[in-house]
């Protein structure tokens, strides 16, 4: 019998959240959710806790929607839209925000971005025409377009200098057959190629409301925030979105080792990767139970307590998972002193080779529920973080009865449930590795390793 | 000496301090309560959700360290991971993950905290946790030689190989040389190779005691209650002779000076930095204020100036640190090659300005807005909570001054900023330091030749 603590799934506070015990329901607070006339999705939670409003829009455009040689032009085509509106400079836009004591966020995804506006109560109405004005409204101006431009290509250069992200953009590049936009990271001729013309085509694209969310929590009345995201953006144009490249998860393929030769380091980074089911997968709670086990749980994982805590091979190691509603990924990532890296590969190899082959324990796995069950309530402490939970789960195509089942739900997997998908997913023939080091003095090492592809990490991740 | 015989402690537990400064059933006031032992105990009830944070401020940080010993505080805060009398090595990670909950820990030159967020019914295991490793902690040579392999890891990741904090190193050894803050909380690599148990022995023996640390408590919990908790857990603890701290007090050592050093990243980076006042000076709101509006956001003077109009800087960015005693404001540009005289009177024309007009009407209305919608959404988050009242204890001196957060930005006049500017923007009070990039970028190079000529 698992622990009963959940006396304390109550979610947000003073409205209805009510308390659940060991198998009840995370009770979500009530959404008023409705598609207006031109497809655009609104989703409202009134709530009145502090006086503030959480605005958001999701728009589905992004990195997995970039054409060919344009990668960057999501990230692009969202931060211009502070760059000034028809009617509104960008020092305008940056003195408006800030006067209502608010800033833009942008969080991209690979297959969708989030914008939010977090203001108090009593700017409401300002936060509203801002923030449709930004969404609606783009100027696309050449001087904000010439800064963005110069700031994106300054990232790629220093993203040279940053050995976690080299390792990412080569993992990516690895796993993503070609033609994936997603397996593709900027490069400096991809953004120079970028025109003002190809960022107004990708918001024409992808920008429209039968491709979008708002959502928004907080101090308002439900009636009249509706009458107010209709009167703004009831007029937004739908159209029809152009299809995405459809990702293929070839969870047969053989995993690969790229080595990518930066010298004067004296660490060696190591990152692996492989395909994981998808969040529609029946098996994703039990395959994120796993995940934990492996390398998500920090010192209550396998990888932690070997390569760090016994071994003292690194500063941190860590599994963590991608998963959206197409495709998932597993990523192991880790550091090691130059002198190490074989011994560290080694050791996570053989962590891995062991999980499969004997699976997990009860105890385990109990700690992974516990850790998962305890967890899942404490992550919504603010309205923000409840729409961002929301919004980035029903693109994973979970619905609010997912969400209130979720603790349920991976209460119920068993020892047995976790060790088959261990056997069916989490395989060491099929993980792709990149070892971002100075080859020179590794080398003999390498070859320890096994046959490896060797690029420089100057050289763009894809040909 | 930190263990008490049983009997002083079966005695102590039953001991309960009457000490409040406020009725614990007043809701939104910080309970405070100090055990017999020193522990100073804060605790702010907020029901919203049943999830508790605690924090344990200890008042030693990387300035506390001799010589020789540059690192161990910080290796310390690692060894408070591995192990105490009642749990075994990871056990307290492990327990607290258990629960659904986090927990980790920081050093800095002038505090080590120690933090767990997890759901309310778990307060006393986390403070069972607390007050197992702040007495009986468990020192051997093998727990230490592990993590001093762990921690060099972590020197040669965040410093070796990152640009960032490589130049972090070499800006500490221009604006520090020869004092306790040269090396911060990462320390020295010869010295971290050297430690040894008794050396981690007596850091503990000197510094973790409960009159050296401030404990925290936010969330779903009755203070009453909890103070119970606390006593239990903690109240047995021997108190300890701290060393006092000396007063340190930082200038610069060559005022206007343009210091130089090399990076890995592949354009010229400057810095100019100004001494300030702490955080327990008067000047500090209106630091506050007037960094806001130098330095935060695409509607700051400096960005805008820098980054947008004149297009001297590619990138910039600014920071206030505060210590208790001492402060530092630091504005950092990167630019183009043949820049950086042009990025550094920018600066300064800016400066100049407010020294002589002081802000808008529209920025003051500006900034306290930012400040106060800042701290309305603070109040969602028990972790938050928690940090800026063991900040305002710790750091400030009085954690009343969590009350007076809007106030004291409300009360700040343009007299206030026009006085803080013309007294620590000035050139007898700064430090410079330029960063050359060690892989020439011919291309960058001339182009930065051309837009100094034409900017």
């Amino acid at each position: 019998m698992k622990n009963v603590k959940y006396a304390f799934i109550l979610i947000l506070l003073s409205f209805s959240m009510v308390l659940c015990a060991d198998q009840q329901p995370i009770h979500y607070p009530p959404i008023k959710d409705i598609i207006l006339p031109n497809g655009l999705r609104v989703m409202l939670i009134e709530q009145h806790q502090q006086e503030t409003i959480s605005y958001r829009v999701l728009v589905k455009g992004a990195r997995a929607d970039q054409p060919i040689g344009k990668e960057g032009i999501a990230d692009f085509t969202s931060s211009m839209l502070q760059e000034g509106t028809t009617t509104k400079s960008s020092d305008q836009i940056a003195d408006e925000i800030a006067g209502i004591g608010s800033s833009l966020t942008v969080s991209p995804q690979p297959n969708f971005a989030i914008f939010g506006l977090d203001v108090l109560s009593e700017f409401s109405q300002t936060g509203m025409n801002l923030f449709s004005d930004l969404i609606l409204n783009p100027s696309f101006p050449k001087d904000g377009f010439s800064r963005i431009k110069k700031d994106m290509l300054n990232s790629v250069e220093i993203g040279l200098t940053d050995n976690d992200t080299i390792a990412f953009n080569h993992g990516r590049c690895v796993l993503f057959e070609k033609g994936d936009p997603l397996g593709r990271s900027n490069t400096k001729k991809s953004i120079q190629s970028i025109k003002i013309k190809d960022i107004r085509n990708f918001y024409d694209n992808y920008y429209r409301p039968n491709n979008s969310v708002v959502f928004v929590i907080g101090d308002f009345s439900t009636e009249q925030m509706l009458k107010d995201i209709t009167a703004q953006f009831g007029s937004w144009q739908s159209a029809e979105i152009p299809k995405r490249f459809k990702t293929n998860s070839d969870f047969s393929s053989k995993g690969k080792i790229r080595v990518v030769d930066k010298p004067g380091m004296t660490q060696a980074v190591i990152y692996l990767n492989q395909w994981a089911p998808n969040s529609t997968n029946p098996k994703y709670y039990d395959y994120q139970l796993a995940n934990y086990v492996l390398g998500g749980g920090d010192f209550s994982s396998r990888l932690t307590n070997a390569v760090r805590a016994k071994g003292g091979m690194t500063y941190h190691i860590g599994s963590f998972t991608n998963i959206h509603a197409n495709y998932g990924v597993l990523n192991i990532t880790t550091s090691t002193r130059n002198q190490e890296l074989y011994n560290a590969y080694k050791l996570i190899l053989s962590e891995i080779q062991n999980l499969s082959d004997k699976g997990v324990t009860d105890d385990e796995l109990q700690r992974a529920q516990d850790y998962i069950s305890g967890a899942i309530p404490l992550q919504l402490e603010s309205p923000a973080q409840v729409a961002d939970k929301i919004l980035s789960s029903f693109m994973r195509g979970f619905t609010i009865d997912d969400l209130s089942k979720e603790v349920i739900n991976f209460n119920k997997v068993t020892v047995s449930d976790v060790n088959s998908v261990i056997r069916e997913f989490i395989q060491t023939e099929t993980l792709n590795a990149v070892i971002v080091c100075d080859l020179e003095k590794v080398e003999s090492q390498l070859k320890q390793i096994g046959a490896y592809e060797k690029v420089s990490y100057k050289d763009a991740p894809y040909k | 000496m930190k263990l008490i015989p049983k009997l002083i402690i079966i005695v102590l537990l039953f001991i309960v301090s009457t000490n409040y400064s406020h009725a614990a059933e007043q809701q939104g006031k910080i309970v405070s309560h100090t055990l017999n032992n020193g522990l100073k105990v804060l605790i702010l009830e907020k029901d919203s959700m049943p999830v508790v944070s605690v924090q344990v401020w200890y008042h030693v940080g990387s300035i506390d360290e001799p010589n020789g010993l540059k690192g161990i505080a910080h290796l310390f805060e690692h060894m408070m991971f591995r192990g105490s009398k009642n749990f075994g090595p990871q056990e307290h990670f492990q327990l607290i993950k258990a629960a659904g909950g986090n927990c980790n820990a920081y050093t800095s030159d002038e505090r080590t905290v120690y933090y767990e967020r997890v759901p309310s019914d778990k307060l006393d295991l986390v403070l069972r946790l607390e007050a197992d490793r702040m007495v009986w902690l468990k020192l051997d040579q093998n727990v230490l030689d592990t993590e001093r392999q762990v921690v060099m890891e972590e020197y040669r990741m965040r410093v070796d190989n990152d640009p960032i904090g490589a130049i972090q190193k070499d800006v500490r050894k221009f604006l520090f040389s020869n004092n306790p803050y040269e090396f911060g909380p990462i320390g020295k690599m010869e010295d971290i190779q050297n430690f040894t148990v008794e050396d981690c022995q007596k850091f503990y023996n000197t510094y973790y005691s409960p009159n050296n640390a401030t404990l925290v408590i936010v969330g779903d919990v009755k203070a009453d209650e909890a103070i119970e908790m606390v006593e239990n857990r903690f109240g047995f603890i021997d108190s300890s002779s701290i060393p006092a701290r000396p007063e340190i007090i930082l200038s610069p050592k060559r005022a206007s000076v343009v210091n130089k050093s090399t990076t890995e990243l592949p354009v010229p980076v400057s810095l100019l930095s100004f001494y300030t006042a702490g955080a327990r000076d008067e000047d500090r709101a209106a630091l506050e204020v007037l960094l806001y509006s130098l330095v935060d956001g695409k509607s700051s003077r400096l960005w805008r100036s820098l980054v947008k109009e004149k297009k001297v800087a590619e990138h910039f960015t600014g920071e206030y640190i505060e210590g208790a005693n001492n402060g530092l404001v630091i504005f950092a540009a990167a630019h183009l090659p043949s820049m950086s005289r042009k990025v550094e009177k920018n600066i300064w024309d800016q400066l100049e300005k407010i020294k002589t007009s002081g802000l808008e009407d529209a920025e003051f209305k500006k900034i306290r807005n930012q400040i106060r919608a800042g701290n309305l959404f603070e109040k969602y988050y028990v972790n938050q909570l928690a940090s800026t009242i063991g900040y305002s204890q710790v750091v400030r001196g009085d954690y009343e001054y969590f009350y007076k957060l809007d106030k004291e930005i409300e009360n700040v006049t343009q007299e206030d900023i026009i006085r803080v500017a013309n007294k620590y923007f000035n050139k007898e009070n700064v430090e410079m330091v330029y960063f050359e990039p060690r892989h020439k970028m011919f291309l960058a190079n001339i182009a930065g030749f051309f837009k100094s000529l034409f900017n």
